[in-house]
């Protein structure tokens, strides 16, 4: 009993003088609005990806749509095109020139969904604010 | 929580927790201070996962007592001379030291855990369940840690 007494007393006189509190606290709460500061800016990075990311997605997916509604509702759009891409070469493959037509519409669907996410992860107004 | 309600609530703790790791330290001052900062910030920016129904210093010592063993992870893959050559010169915490060197002679004879269930117990005041929830650990083994660390102090204060 004697011996946890001690133990006791070893601990109870423990009072470590640890400067100025308010000043502790001063340091502190500066540190504490530079995170902030840093905290905000890594939200609004995470925001503007987010939104980047829905965007491209729904342009992706709408430009895709329209590119597949155009070639199975309106066929007669291609031939001009694939007449043109047969009359360079006679000797090409007859589906060649299909398919680049189709890869022609894919690379335009990227560009506009491309320019999109630009648009979406800088949009104009916040440009000129900044 | 708001930076102001962060601060409300950490300028209630910070005096006992900044004790608790001067302790845990064995009594090195800029050790104790730079982990006592990491460990408020680490809280603040973690402060929107804080759930009230646990209590804040609990919580707050959780936290601390996992960014010291992270220290002490990385102090033992960069052990140099040269942190023992800066505290020497650091005059006050060596006053410090010196002011408390019973204490963290016999505090520093124990293994970590019985040394931090000790800390808790004695300078913070924790209970044995609140104790298990800093260390993650069980009560069992909490009062197991408890009791074989007041046996080996028992035996150094003789």
């Amino acid at each position: 009993m004697m011996k946890e007494t001690k133990i006791e007393e070893l601990f109870a006189n423990y009072q470590p003088d640890l400067g100025d509190s308010n000043a502790y606290m001063d340091n502190l709460s500066k540190k504490l609005a530079a995170v902030e500061y840093i905290k905000q800016y890594h939200d609004e990075e995470v925001r503007r990806s987010r939104r980047t990311m829905v965007a491209m997605f729904v342009s992706g997916t709408v430009t895709g749509f329209c590119s597949i509604l155009l070639l199975l509702l309106f066929p007669q759009v291609m031939q001009p095109i694939v007449a043109w891409f047969a009359n360079l070469s006679p000797n090409l493959p007859p589906m060649l020139p299909k398919m680049l037509f189709i890869l022609c519409l894919c690379f335009i669907s990227l560009c506009i969904t491309s320019f999109v996410g630009r648009i979406s992860e800088n949009p104009p107004h916040e440009v000129a604010r900044s | 929580m708001t930076r102001e309600e962060f601060i409300a609530l950490i300028s209630s703790e910070q005096e006992s927790l900044r004790r608790f790791l001067l302790a845990l330290c064995g009594g090195d001052r800029m050790e104790a201070e730079d982990i006592a900062q990491e460990a408020m910030v680490k809280a603040y920016i973690a402060s929107n996962r804080f759930v009230e129904r646990h209590k804040f210093s609990t919580w707050l010592f959780t936290i601390a007592y996992n960014t010291f063993l992270d220290h002490k992870r990385l102090a033992r893959n960069r052990e140099t001379d040269l942190d023992e050559a800066t505290f020497m010169a650091d005059s006050s915490s060596a006053d410090q030291r010196f002011e408390y060197q019973e204490l963290y002679a016999a505090i520093d004879t124990l293994p970590l855990k019985e040394k931090t269930a000790i800390l808790l117990f004695y300078v913070s005041g924790y209970d044995i369940k609140e104790i298990a929830k800093i260390t993650d650990s069980t009560k069992i083994a909490v009062k197991k840690q408890l009791s074989r660390g007041r046996d080996k102090l028992r035996e150094i204060l003789k």
